[in-house]
């Protein structure tokens, strides 16, 4: 299950960069991530939410505790 | 959908997604992420409902100040020890930084980007954003789905061996050698420069 789980997420991963490129297709009539993005971040909500997070994947990933220890293993 | 209970509406999915990240915390019993997600939902919520004060506009900060700033950061986040205190205060910096600038009012919008032609044109772009944004969420979603399934499933006694493995848990060997954290720190300072940047851009 460990390789199934890892290609779901390369699958995603793989889903973000078709999106990217999506958005500069005209023919696909999709908003770029910039216009997304620009849209999203006039709002405040989207804005603290979205930065708040930013913020905590660094500190997740440099600082905080990043992996779990198993509770049952 | 105008006024209070539009701005309500809009704020409600955000505040659901910081409420329900913050319950997660709980489970991984780590009180700061969970006081952390918690107080932004708080403010969220205080804020659509109008009960703080507005604060003054964003100050212009030029970009290449920002870009010296990131390149400093960027410097001394390499090279301090990983979960040490030097790392800490980094990143701790960049936060008391990047969440108040966050909460400041974004500038009148007055450039290209915005739909300055016909109503037409307004309108295709918006049905373009609209497309865009469901489309991104689905994946999001998927992701998020997939993430909480593996959390739920590691904790139970067939995941004990990492047979589900969170994102977390794959990324986290990368990053004790340089070359991974080099590319997490950089493109991580870069989101957030790009995050900044993209409501201060139109200042006036």
């Amino acid at each position: 299950m460990r390789d199934a789980t890892i290609f779901v997420y390369s699958l995603c991963v793989v889903a973000f960069a078709l999106l990217t490129l999506g958005g500069h297709r005209p023919g696909l009539r999709l908003g770029t991530l910039t216009e997304l993005l620009d849209a999203a971040l006039a709002e405040r909500a989207p804005r603290i939410a979205l930065v708040l997070f930013w913020w905590w994947l660094g500190w997740h990933f440099l600082v905080g505790q990043t992996v779990d220890p198993s509770v049952l293993g | 959908m105008r006024g209070r209970t539009g701005v309500v509406l809009r704020a409600l999915p955000w505040f659901l997604i910081l409420l329900a990240i913050a319950i997660v915390q709980v489970v991984r019993g780590q009180v700061f992420d969970v006081v952390l997600f918690g107080l932004g939902a708080v403010a969220i919520a205080a804020d659509a409902l109008g009960v703080l004060p507005e604060p003054r506009r964003v100050p212009s900060i030029p970009g290449s100040v920002l870009i010296a700033g990131a390149g400093v950061l960027a410097v001394l986040l390499i090279l301090s020890p990983r979960h040490g205190l030097a790392e800490g205060a980094a990143v701790a910096a960049v936060g008391l930084v990047a969440l108040p600038l966050a909460w400041l009012p974004r500038a009148r919008r007055t450039t290209a980007s915005e739909p300055h032609g016909p109503d037409d044109e307004a309108v295709v772009r918006r049905i373009r954003i609209r497309r865009a944004a469901i489309a991104w969420s689905v994946v999001v979603v998927a992701m998020c789905l997939v993430e909480l399934t593996s959390f739920i499933l590691g904790r139970m006694p067939m995941g004990a061996d990492g047979e589900y493995p969170a994102i977390s848990d794959l990324l986290d060997p990368l990053l004790d050698g340089w070359p991974g954290r080099l590319c997490f720190i950089v493109g991580w300072l870069a989101l957030g420069g790009l995050l900044l940047r993209m409501w201060r851009r139109r200042d006036a």
